[in-house]
């Protein structure tokens, strides 16, 4: 496979994590004592990709592509239908519970929804020292003096670590959320949506916290969002998923400047851009017709139906493939005997 | 005709406050805007910056107690329609005003087959009879763009997408021909490339049919794309407004400014670093007389925390509301 080939080149670079062919599936069952499965929804049909130490991917896509469940099942919080997700090497699928606990430490997430990821229950210090204490970092009065600490990383008053989350906006909680995420000293973190229910306002804070803290801590992301402008501005590379595939990985300069995949092309040129003149001259390709379900995709490209370069030889599923230098595309297209010409740049 | 240069809406001094328990909260405080014929008007702002509840005032619609309309007017074609009883309210909803919300599936009945949801509309205000009710109907699905209107006139809303029940939506607010569309953040709910769609289908309903239109939104790439005109809200009060054109090419309030800057865009070199608007969303219950965004601004003086800035105008049909004058444009 000329994806295995052109991939091996990369894995020269440093590799922290490592999917091959992952899958998960989710059962459709009907019937209340006998539960029977009537269908699948292929949420995440076979991705392959790498994510290398220090680095962010962004994972892009809109609803119901499979994003989310990609980065659960990284972590194992979905277990994989089939597949491997190798984390320096060593294969997190067929661990046990148990044994993936301590790799757990060094994989962490961030929630979209700051309401609903922090338990109103608990201070903030409880919530940010949770991690210390199940994994048993530290003991004792440590434990409260290194939440507050990991509030001031964060960007909070650590005066504040005895209050509830009610009493912080839904920027602040995100950085609790942020803070929590970090007492486990990870290396790896799933950032979910991180900045699509916060104001405005206060999604650039949360951004530059991100990088800062990668910078310092030397952390890698999983940066997973359906903003393509936030996700460009964040990621190193970036990932497209379709209807649980990936359909496009480049550097996310060139993604945006070079897009192969046709479908890459609409979302990039679909995404508004706050500048009136910009837009006024702006071609626009408006897609036809909605995402088709999961449930039973099309076979062949699952593109296709949205497709205004389809070819007979769509039909088929296109392999994600080397077109340049770190840049894979799954098109048709890109084969080089035929529709070369129609190829977009 | 005279009456086409009269604005279509007219909002002058609007306040709505609402009481909770931890005190009276001024969720819109003093908003004054036009909407001329044919025209589509955005209204920009982050949560709690009272751009939906002018609009639910606009309606008639905001839940009293614990609402009250503390003053103001709101003229519907030179008519006033703030304090008028129900019953006449009834009338212009749905038929002269009608609303589309963000979210399409609560607001649509999902017991009911969209048919009768939208020949319902069409019996009430025009009294016609159902088939040709019916009729209508399709004719308005097969507008916004749904396949085999009639055959999926019979569905019910679980049925259909999220971006084609928003068209449901739409195409139920337009039945009645409406003269103005107000469409509280009409595409939040949807992926992008469906948001490209909708936003096509009310530029065309606007060339078309020449509705005007009140685009409420959080997000400035939209804004830029669909409106001509902008107002910028914060904390229940325009703190700048103007032709988009004018507003997005020399933003004059730094709230506006810091808002341009602190969004990647997708067009422009990747930046090291977002310049972000410092500090948190306004605290509604804080009732300091002065500028409602001087918390978080890098340019104030002493007067901003003594008294909220009278107009100022920066260019023509633009308009400002702040003490400090700010040369330049935003980079």
């Amino acid at each position: 496979m000329s994806l295995e080939a052109s991939q091996s080149a990369a894995r020269t670079k440093d590799v922290l994590l490592d999917v091959q062919g992952l899958k998960k599936h989710f059962p459709i069952t009907q019937g209340i004592l006998f539960q029977r499965e009537v269908g699948r929804v292929h949420a995440v049909d076979g991705v392959s990709f790498q994510i290398r130490r220090g680095e962010t991917l962004g994972l892009v896509g809109e609803s119901g592509c499979g994003k989310s469940t990609t980065g659960r099942t990284l972590l194992q919080l979905h277990r994989p239908t089939e597949g491997k997700v190798l984390y320096e090497g060593q294969d997190l699928a067929s661990l046990t519970q148990r044994q993936l606990r301590p790799i757990r430490r060094r994989m962490q997430m961030i929630f979209q929804d700051p309401y609903a990821s922090l338990n109103p229950r608990m201070t903030v210090s409880s919530i940010i020292s949770e991690p210390i204490r199940t994994y048993g970092l530290l003991r004792g009065p440590t434990v409260h003096a290194r939440a507050a600490e990991l509030m001031e990383v964060v960007g909070l008053n650590p005066r504040q670590v005895r209050l509830y989350p009610h009493e912080f906006s839904g920027g602040q909680r995100q950085r609790i959320g942020i803070a929590r995420a970090l007492a486990a000293d990870p290396d790896f973190i799933v950032c979910d949506e991180p900045i699509s229910a916060l104001d405005v306002s206060i999604q650039a804070q949360i951004l530059n916290l991100l990088a800062d803290l990668q910078k310092q801590f030397g952390l890698t992301y999983l940066f997973i969002a359906h903003d393509l402008a936030a996700v460009r501005h964040i990621s190193d590379r970036i990932a497209v998923m379709y209807l649980g595939k990936i359909v496009e990985i480049a550097d996310s300069e060139k993604l945006y400047k070079e897009p192969r995949h046709p479908y890459t092309q609409a979302l990039i040129s679909a995404v508004p851009i706050p500048d009136p003149e910009v837009e006024a001259t702006r071609q626009r390709i408006v897609l036809e017709g909605d995402v088709p379900s999961p449930r039973n995709p099309p076979k062949g490209c699952r593109f296709k139906t949205r497709c205004s370069y389809r070819f007979g030889r769509c039909d088929e599923e296109p392999l994600l493939q080397l077109v340049e230098e770190d840049h894979f595309a799954a098109c048709w297209l890109e084969k080089t005997d035929e529709g070369k010409g129609a190829s977009g740049t | 005709m005279k009456e086409n240069d009269q604005p279509i809406l007219s909002v002058r001094d609007l306040r709505v406050s609402f009481a909770t328990e931890e005190g009276l909260v001024r969720a819109v405080d003093g908003v004054s805007f036009d909407v001329r014929r044919g025209q589509i008007l955005g209204i920009v702002g982050e949560s709690g910056s009272g751009k939906s509840v002018t609009n639910l005032a606009i309606m008639g619609l905001i839940p009293m107690p614990p609402g009250r309309i503390d003053g103001g007017r709101v003229l519907f074609c030179g008519k006033e329609i703030l304090g008028v009883p129900e019953a006449e309210k009834r009338k212009l909803r749905g038929d002269r005003i009608s609303m589309i919300f963000q979210d399409p599936m609560t607001s649509l009945n999902p017991f009911l087959r969209i048919s009768l949801q939208l020949t319902e509309v069409l019996e009430l205000h025009k009294r016609i009879s159902r088939k040709k009710a019916r009729r209508h109907a399709i004719a308005m699905l097969d507008l916004v763009g749904i396949p085999d209107a009639a055959e999926r006139i019979d569905d019910y809303p679980h049925q259909f997408s999220g971006g084609m029940r928003q068209r449901v939506m739409i195409a139920m607010s337009l039945l009645c021909e409406p003269e103005l569309l107000i469409a509280d953040e009409p595409t939040t709910a949807l992926d992008v490339t469906i948001q490209a769609q909708i936003l096509e289908l009310l530029k065309k309903i606007r060339d078309e049919l020449g509705t005007s239109i009140v685009f409420i939104t959080h997000d400035l790439g939209v804004v830029a794309g669909i409106c001509d005109e902008t107002l910028v809200m914060y904390a229940g009060k325009i703190l700048e407004k103007g032709s988009t054109r004018s507003l997005f090419a020399s933003p004059s309030q730094p709230y506006t400014r810091g808002l341009l800057r602190s969004v990647p865009r997708l067009d422009l070199g990747r930046k090291e670093e977002l310049t972000p608007i410092r500090g948190n969303p306004p605290y509604l219950l804080d009732r300091s007389p002065g500028c409602p965004f001087l918390p978080r601004c890098d340019f104030a003086v002493d007067k901003c925390g003594e008294e909220f800035p009278p107009r100022r105008q920066v260019a023509k049909n633009h308009d400002v509301w702040c003490w400090v004058e700010m040369e330049g444009s935003a980079g």
